[in-house]
């Protein structure tokens, strides 16, 4: 069966999703093992929820396509013990990914590079697939089919049968490079020399959804897939773009300015970037440094108001030395500021539209809590700062890892929670679970 | 269980009706269970019983599960299985019938509720092929109204089993849980509201279901009803406070308060009786002491303003002003705790602490067993205070489980400990010397001036500190370390320090006496106990 099949009946539970509503899905929270895992995001409805990946799936190793960060699953908040310890043969290329029950990773050591199937339930390794040589990149998950770029510029299709993985897709992605991809509701967007293109599971050619000097990694929103561009106008410097269109029509929305690059060149296309959406709010990861009136930054905040398939930019960017890649809270965006010392915060607009931030840690008082500087992830009021944890509303510190080298953000699970450590995946539950 | 018990004894398998994998996976049809040699047969499948959450017979007794919140779960995967192949039965129904819109709906409630995608497709395919037709209204209204019984169904089924439990008293506390996640589910459940006015005290109103129910649940769990022998003091509680109040027992406490914050007010009684029961083990003896035996009285008020204004009726001019700075106190002259109820992020949690010190405060005044009421000392010239209000901190800090019922007076993340700890590197600590001398009156005397900086393991932010905030968590982390440290060798003594301090012995509230240490040897040994406990030690 092929996977694009799924779409239709993805789309009718995304349609009674949108329907339901938050509520319904808060007041069955009981039920997530089937039914919040179900429930795929309702873009257009309120709140922090539909940016945040059910609780039993983390296709991106953001989360979600829209980068946020977030998870539905209910958090860790009691005292936590490792579940199991699983050895990778490499260092991770990227956080696990994971979708019903079994995550996926790839391993890098040397030129080998493998791509791995671990049971959460069990921490046993499922199945394992020898990659050809190539750029560490993370796995993407969507529908149980497992994303990888094997090349450069090929992205490939996997799926777990049994005890080994089957090569289900295998596009035509041209042979120019590409960038970052996301997925969501079986279709992946990414960027390649300056395009923007999208590809449906199972169709075998990528379509253009709009052509320009698009960058960096899109994120998506509902209906509307947003990406990083470049202008230069002449007599201008140039300056970072975000542009959003339309998924279903290609239609081009808005187009909002960032800020102009400090260094007066515009990066090439190759240089990265990605964007962030939370609600009311989008954080710009900059390919190179933007101008601001102090000297300069390396992300920017837009103010935005995003509606199912319609968004406008309703405010200017902030701008802030970051050491970590945002995430989404339903009060604002949680972000790690560069500087002396480095500073947790936690953003949010005032009625007036100024970004304020409340220090959520201080470096110069507790410095080994900004040891690794890693995305946080949340879950409700809860953030996973790496390897701890805090409740956002009190400021109480729930949890301790005993890890000593976390290479990227936590992995929320349905009761557990992922870190890679070193060369080992670990996992963490409540202890007294099972 | 009794149907578990009658089952156990039987060696030979029996047949069951279902069993739920914690797959997801139901068994129906086939199933035998051998409880002898713990596993499941369908066919020539074999499963251990670990691998289930719940195996019932025809009528839903269950014959096994392996504690409480599996079989809740088992019933959840049961009652959702049934309901989305009842709404993809309607789905179907509904394509037949030319209805594809009301088809497509309800196909993908049943997406959301677990329906496997390749069932989903193959409707979805049904769907596809149908032309949509104008069938009579009627028709119509039956599947919706088809629909909306599916819809119901796990609500519905959880009462159901909810009603059964309720009838056994051993799985009563089990049935008040199911009842409360049908109510969850479905607010306005007719059986649900039936089935919980059947179990609620008549006297307190109902309100709203869930609430009641989170408050019901704990106290129900703790044997409460509505208090003859609390009738005096709510009575005149009633005349000089506010006449909506009501009053709650949970024994040996009493509750009166104008709250309707069912799930604080249900938790401070759950919580302040696990408190008491934890002290009555603590100071259990053979040859107790005839103490008071009416119910230890709590004033919850609804804010500060209420707090200070109705307990500073009760005090001389001059000691009023400490309401103003306290979230809480005993008075031990009227023999009653007050404290107030305020709404912030984690207050509930500051609340039920609030009201487990107080209660501890009341506890040892008024029903410890080991000494008479003629024997207690309230003198404000004793030394070691520090025991009073440490010994009520390091309660306060213990982590109890209403629902489990247990008490864990070790806590790793204590309050107490995290300060000396921090402090014991930055400096600020009080000297143990002096700590240890303070006298009730000395204690009054000491700052309230938060100016000392400290910065804990257990939160991200930094906090100031007065030197009576740091006298409260010095003094309990010595009790914390007199309780846990050594084996539980030095927990006797501190016990009897208690006593000690309560009947104003004052020649044994020297550390050297009681403890056979220097105070500031016993200071260091504190300090040390925190920073172990910082880094990991469990007793």
């Amino acid at each position: 069966m092929g996977p694009q099949s799924v779409g239709g009946h993805l789309q009718s539970k995304r349609a009674v999703s949108a329907r339901q509503g938050v509520c319904r899905a808060a007041s069955r929270a009981l039920l997530r093992g089937w039914i919040a895992l179900a429930c795929i995001a309702a873009p257009g409805d309120a709140g922090a929820q539909e940016f945040a990946a059910p609780a039993g799936r983390w296709p991106d190793a953001r989360g979600t396509a829209s980068g946020s960060y977030a998870s539905r699953a209910l958090p860790l908040i009691g005292d936590v013990e490792e579940a199991w310890k699983l050895a990778l043969p490499g260092g991770a290329a990227g956080a696990p990914v994971h979708w019903d029950g079994i995550a996926y990773l790839i391993c890098v050591d040397g030129t080998r590079r493998a791509l791995l199937a671990v049971d959460l339930a069990s921490g046993k390794v499922r199945a394992t697939k020898a990659l050809p040589p190539g750029p560490a990149h993370p796995a993407l998950v969507w529908d149980r089919l497992v994303l990888v770029r094997v090349t450069e510029s090929q992205i490939m299709g996997y799926s777990l049968g049994g005890s080994s993985f089957e090569q289900r897709w295998k596009p035509d992605t041209g042979s120019l490079p590409i960038g970052e991809p996301v997925v969501a509701d079986s279709e992946v967007y990414f960027v390649a020399e300056g395009s923007l293109l999208r590809l449906r599971f199972g169709k075998s050619r990528s379509e253009v959804v709009a052509s320009g000097n698009f960058l960096g990694r899109p994120a998506l929103c509902g209906n509307l897939v947003l990406a990083l561009c470049h202008a230069e106008s002449p007599g201008y410097a140039p300056s970072l773009h975000i542009s959003a269109f339309d998924r279903r029509t290609g239609r081009h929305e808005a187009t909002s300015n960032v800020a102009w690059y400090a260094g007066g060149e515009m990066p090439t296309l190759d240089a990265g970037g990605a964007i962030t959406v939370t609600p009311g709010e989008i954080c710009v990861e900059a390919p190179a440094p933007l101008k601001t009136t102090e000297g300069q930054s390396s992300h920017a905040f837009l103010s935005c108001r995003i509606e199912r398939d319609r968004i406008a930019f309703t405010g200017s960017a902030g701008m802030h030395d970051l050491l970590a890649p945002p995430s989404c809270h339903a009060g604002g965006t949680l972000a790690l500021s560069g500087g002396q010392p480095a500073r947790w915060h936690l953003w949010a607009r005032n009625k007036e539209g100024q970004m304020m931030g409340t220090v959520l840690a201080d470096g110069a008082d507790r410095p080994d809590l900004l040891r690794h500087p890693l995305p946080a992830t949340v879950l409700g009021d809860i953030a996973y700062f790496g390897s701890w944890a805090a409740d956002l509303r009190t400021g109480e510190i729930l949890w301790y890892l005993p890890v000593t080298d976390p290479k990227f953000a936590a992995v929320p699970a349905d009761g557990l929670v992922l870190i890679v450590d070193g060369r080992t995946l670990r996992a963490f539950r409540e202890a007294g679970g099972s | 269980m009794r149907p578990i018990l009658l089952v156990a004894m039987l060696a030979a398998p029996v047949l069951a009706e279902r069993a739920v994998r914690r797959t997801g996976e139901i068994l129906e049809g086939g199933v035998t269970v051998s409880m002898a040699e713990r596993r499941v047969t369908q066919g020539k499948k074999v499963f251990p019983f670990e691998e289930f959450h719940l195996v019932e017979q025809d009528d839903g007794r269950m014959i096994w599960a392996p504690d409480f919140r599996a079989r809740l779960r088992g019933y959840e995967v049961l009652a959702a299985f049934r309901a989305r192949t009842t709404i993809a039965r309607v789905a179907l129904a509904a394509a037949k019938a030319g209805l594809p819109d009301l088809a497509a709906s309800l196909l993908a409630e049943a997406a959301a509720a677990g329906l496997p995608d390749d069932e989903g497709r193959a409707i979805e395919k049904e769907i596809a092929k149908v032309k949509a037709k104008s069938p009579a209204q009627g028709f119509r209204d039956g599947l919706e109204r088809d629909a909306a019984a599916a819809r119901g169904l796990l609500p519905r089924l959880l009462i159901e089993r909810a009603q059964a439990a309720l009838a056994e008293p051993e799985a009563r506390e089990g049935g008040l849980r199911l009842l409360r996640e049908a109510l969850l589910l479905q607010p306005d459940i007719p059986e649900g509201r039936k089935l919980l006015e059947a179990h609620a005290p008549s006297a307190f109103p109902l309100g709203d279901a869930r609430f009641w129910l989170d408050w019901h649940l704990d106290l129900e769990l703790l044997g409460a009803r509505t208090a003859p022998e609390g009738e005096l003091e709510l009575n005149r509680a009633r005349s000089h406070w506010r006449p909506d109040l009501y009053g709650l027992v949970s024994s040996p406490v009493l509750l009166i308060t104008p709250l309707r914050e069912t799930r604080v007010v249900g938790r401070c009684l759950a919580y302040g009786r696990l408190a008491c029961e934890t002290l009555a083990a603590m100071f259990a003896t053979d040859q107790p002491m005839k103490r008071h035996a009416s119910p230890l009285t709590i004033m919850l008020y609804t804010d500060h303003k209420e707090y200070r204004q109705h307990s500073g009726a009760y005090l001389q001019f001059e000691d009023r002003e400490f309401l103003e700075h306290t979230v809480g106190h005993y008075s031990p002259g009227e023999q009653v705790s007050r404290f107030f109820w305020y709404a912030d992020p984690g207050a509930e949690r500051r609340i039920i602490g609030t009201c487990v010190h107080e209660l501890t405060h009341h506890w040892l005044e008024q029903q410890c067993p080991r000494y008479a009421a003629s024997q207690l000392r309230r003198d404000g010239n004793l030394p070691g205070h520090w025991i009073v209000e440490g010994f009520a901190t390091f309660m306060e800090e213990g982590r109890y489980s209403a629902e489990r019922r247990t008490a864990d007076l070790f806590n790793p993340r204590s309050y107490s400990l995290d300060v000396v700890q921090s402090l014991a590197t930055a400096g600020g600590l009080i000297e143990w010397s002096r700590l240890y001398a303070i006298t009730g009156k000395d204690f009054v005397a000491l700052s309230r001036e938060n100016k000392t900086p400290v910065i804990r393991r257990w939160s991200l932010r930094k906090s100031l500190c007065s030197e009576r905030r740091i006298f409260y968590k010095q003094a309990g982390a010595t009790c914390a370390y007199l309780f846990h440290a050594e084996g539980g060798a030095l927990r006797p003594r501190l016990i009897d320090f208690v006593i000690a301090s309560y009947t104003g012995q004052s020649d044994k509230l020297d550390p050297r006496v009681a403890f056979g240490m220097a105070p500031e040897e016993l200071g260091g040994r504190v300090v040390e106990f925190a920073r172990r406990v910082a880094s990991g030690w469990k007793p």
